[in-house]
């Protein structure tokens, strides 16, 4: 009856061994760089090789750990709000969550071996003097934190996996009623994700502090995934793009992904000012602490810049209508909020881990190269396994179509 | 636009654009129906009584409150929080609605828009009279005085609100009526007596429908947009403030920011299908808002009351975790303490009870819906009493513990923002379309508008040829 026509094929993403050099290439960068950071700082006193490392490892784990989970999540609230234009595009945040798995186990390994550099309330010595941490003992244990953690991010990982199996199949069977028993999964989804995902940043991130706690902490957390996960998907689907697949996506899905990218970068300040307003402005000693060690001497720079880097240039940057449909600030724009946040995380993690003794070098930068190389390898890995354009979604011939009416 | 055939239909009942404009326009070319005159006259009666309790309370003064030296803020504050978070629905939809492009925004956006200023108007009433002396209300600005010293404090978060609410209230207000412009003018031109065209002719601002006239409200349109997308989250916000950036606990905690602008969002969404389920029935909008737009309502109540639910555990967690005990008896005492009921209250409406919208069955029944929209203004009217009252009524000092209850006064105050609030709405009805109809034909189906009707009758005879 419509006059619209539009050819929806399917693609193949052919993950050669060109791309897989480069892909290795990444990993073992990030390898020599962990190692030759090691090899530095080896034998100095007050154990600072270890804080270091085990500090930065955790940061790099729980960063591409967050990026994968976004893509589940967004896979999620796109079917929820019924969403048509990401059809296009929704094989990508298939992929990046099947890297789960993988970060949780990562994540489980820097636990059980450097736990003790990391979350001081791991150490018995520490845990049994301090009646405050003492109180806390039922929540920071390591039963719970192991248990929890496999529990959720398995819950996640059951989750993701549904989606897909059901999307790929609908591109076979090509039956509205895949999607829909999608939709409603996906209502459980969220809903898990919603009420557990605040007690994994609690556990992974904030309990590195134990004594300080902050209540949008978690909403902090998500800000952080949302926004690198969606900056992530919009540098796969450019890279996609730049390979000459993915030929139903125009600048119109673009400049809906760098839209995202923009208010959610803004979204994020709204939190990270929400959090630094309310405990600067009420001075309490005991929340304060956060914040004073941040500003001091060691952090204070990069405290500021954080507020610059994820606010400012993604907000300068992206402003206009024709940055957002354009691939070289797109890619800027992506460069910016990936390092960015990776600046963000290093705050939260770093100075209750090192201390004064934190400075960034090959140590800290070299497990973020080596995971992130790793979590690249399993997404495009995955995305080669069938076909780049979910050709059975419903609302796939609307995402082709798809116009932003201005 | 192409669109997905599986997509429900924003507009049923096969109309054509002329039908679209005769069925918004028909309850106010009507006389008013006895629906409307009784619950006009209901309305009226208690806007009556808020003119009285308000002259009681200037005129006897503030005595005739309860609040007392423990509990300085508590049933006023309470209510301007709750009607400010009523005004919530109309900016959220009008704004980020329009950001993520959800169409079915367009037939609920200007009843939720004229709720937004009605409710900022009864919000504003609180602050105003808690002075005791209103003629002083001006103090409230920074505006230079004969009085020496004294000055607005610029570090306070209330003054911020003054900012924020009528920021709030004056872009929400030409948003609403910039929208209103072209649809004034439909009034007007299907207008049959002299009287009403010279009304609604001077409230048209001399709208002609031409392109130049469309290109400009286009463009106004889309700045006040884009204002008043950040004041969605900066209002709540800042009415967040007033109480977070204390050191009173069970006020000072980092989540109330957003955790605020979600519980407005919800009491908004529970205040518009309040009405709207109503209306929609009395004024025979049926085709317009149909059982898709309530179920999707329904769905962001849902969301957003899970997410106020969310907030209320993680600050309970939070409470325990953080090993102060301040901080534990604040929490600990709202819900066993004297308030219990009010703390549970506000649990089983705002957490609880939403959860039911789970099933489509009861997203898509009216009666439930409606049930369900009171029992949301009821559990978010509780959540700003628990936080105000159940915070300050057991201070550092024993010895001045106390009990609150409100006065008459007080109550009659309440009730009678109630009567102002649908007041307004009623003669809003009356008055202007409270259905946009310029927008709500631009989301025709594809298969109703006249070019693919046309097109239909080529092919047909094509094809009998």
């Amino acid at each position: 009856m419509e006059h619209h026509h539009i050819e929806i094929t399917e693609e193949r993403f052919d993950f050669n061994s060109k791309t897989k050099n480069f892909v290795f290439m990444l990993i073992a960068l990030g390898l020599v760089c962990t190692l030759a950071g090691v090899f530095m700082l080896k034998g100095e006193a007050g154990n600072i090789m270890e804080k270091r490392f085990w500090g930065s490892m955790l940061m790099a784990g729980y960063y591409t750990t967050l990026i994968s989970l976004c893509g589940t999540v967004f896979i999620g609230i796109n079917y929820l709000s019924n969403a048509g234009w990401s059809a296009a595009i929704k094989r990508v945040p298939e992929a990046m969550g099947q890297y789960l798995p993988i970060g949780v186990l990562t994540l489980l390994t820097i636990f059980f071996v450097g736990k003790e550099y990391v979350f001081e309330w791991s150490i018995p010595e520490v845990m049994n003097n301090d009646s405050l941490l003492q109180g806390k003992s039922s929540f920071l244990n390591t039963t719970f934190f192991i248990g929890g953690s496999i529990v959720f991010f398995g819950l996640y990982y059951f989750f993701t996996r549904y989606f897909r199996r059901l999307s790929i199949k609908e591109d076979k069977e090509k039956d509205v009623k895949i999607y829909h028993t999608n939709r409603r999964v996906a209502g459980g989804f969220m809903a898990i994700f919603g009420f557990t995902f605040p007690v994994i940043s609690w556990m992974w991130m904030m309990s590195i502090d134990p004594h300080w706690f902050s209540t949008i902490y978690s909403i902090y957390n998500f800000a952080i995934l949302w926004v690198c996960g969606i900056t992530t998907i919009c540098m796969f689907v450019l890279f996609l793009k730049g390979r000459g697949y993915l030929k139903i996506v125009t600048e119109e899905h673009l400049h809906d992904l760098g839209k995202m990218m923009f208010a959610f970068s803004i979204f994020w300040t709204y939190i990270w000012v929400s959090q630094y307003l309310l405990i600067w402005y009420a001075n309490l000693p005991e929340e304060a602490i956060y914040y004073t060690e941040r500003k001091g001497i060691d952090f204070g720079f990069q405290f500021w810049f954080n507020l610059i880097i994820n606010f400012l240039a993604p907000l300068l940057i992206l402003m206009t209508k024709n940055a957002k449909r354009k691939r070289n600030t797109l890619i800027t724009a992506g460069i910016v909020i990936i390092g960015g946040h990776w600046n963000d995380l290093y705050l939260m993690v770093m100075p209750g881990v090192a201390g004064e003794e934190a400075t960034i070098g090959l140590i800290e930068i070299g497990p973020t190269i080596f995971f992130f190389g790793i979590f690249i390898y399993v997404t495009l890995a995955s995305l080669a396994k069938q076909s780049l354009i979910a050709v059975g979604h419903p609302y796939i011939k609307e995402s082709a179509l798809h116009e932003i009416t201005p | 636009m192409y669109e997905s055939p599986i997509r429900e239909r924003l507009i049923t009942g096969d109309k054509s654009y002329g039908q679209i404009s005769a069925d918004i326009c028909r309850p106010i070319e009507n006389p008013p129906t006895k629906a409307w005159w009784a619950g006009f006259s209901v309305s009226f009666i208690f806007l009556c009584l808020l003119v009285l309790s308000l002259t009681i309370t200037v005129m006897e003064g503030i005595g005739t409150w309860g609040v007392n030296k423990t509990v300085g803020w508590a049933w006023d504050i309470t209510n301007f929080v709750f009607w400010v978070g009523i005004g919530h629905a109309g900016t959220l939809i009008s704004a980020i609605l329009l950001l993520f492009r959800q169409k079915w925004r367009m037939s609920i956006n200007r009843s939720a828009e004229a709720m937004t200023i009605f409710a900022v108007m009864c919000a504003a009433i609180f602050p105003l009279f808690h002075m005791g002396r209103i003629w002083n209300g001006f103090w409230n600005l920074p505006l230079p005085n004969a009085l020496g010293s004294i000055w607005v404090n610029f570090n306070s978060p209330l003054l911020w609100d003054v900012f924020a609410i009528s920021t709030y209230f004056t872009v929400s207000l030409f948003f609403w009526y910039m929208g209103l412009i072209p649809d004034i003018a439909t009034v007007r031109d299907r207008a049959k007596t002299k009287t009403t065209k010279w009304f609604y002719n001077l409230l048209s601002m001399g709208w002609n429908g031409s392109i130049r006239t469309w290109t400009r409200y286009e463009v106004v349109c889309l700045i006040l947009a884009g204002i008043s997308t950040p004041l969605v989250l900066s209002v709540h916000t800042i009415v967040s403030m007033d109480f977070a950036t204390s050191i009173v606990p069970g006020w000072h905690t980092t989540i109330f920011p957003p955790y605020f602008v979600a519980g407005a969002i919800f009491s908004g969404f529970g205040m518009v299908l309040t009405l709207l389920v109503i209306a929609r029935k009395v004024m025979n909008y049926e085709d317009y808002i149909t059982i898709h737009h309530l179920d999707a309502m329904c769905k962001v109540v849902m969301l957003t009351g899970t997410i106020v639910g969310t907030a209320y555990i993680t600050e309970f967690f939070i409470a325990w975790y953080s090993g102060v005990e301040y901080e534990q008896y604040a929490f600990i005492n709202r819900a066993t303490g004297p308030y219990w009921w009010a703390y549970w209250t506000m649990m089983s409406c705002n957490l609880l009870a939403p959860q039911i919208f789970w099933f489509k069955k009861i997203r898509q029944n009216p009666t439930i819906i409606f049930i369900m929209s009171i029992i949301v203004n009821i559990g978010m009217w509780f959540e700003r009493f628990v936080i105000i009252v159940t915070s300050l009524h057991r201070d550092y000092l024993p010895s001045s513990w106390i009990y609150y209850r409100p006065t008459w006064v007080e109550v009659a105050i309440f009730l009678g923002t109630m009567g102002l609030f649908f007041t307004c709405y009623f003669v809003f009805c009356k008055l202007m379309p409270s259905i946009s109809i310029a927008e709500t034909k631009a989301i025709m189906p594809y298969d109703q508008l006249p070019i693919a009707k046309a097109r239909m009758e080529q092919e047909k005879l094509a094809h009998s040829h």
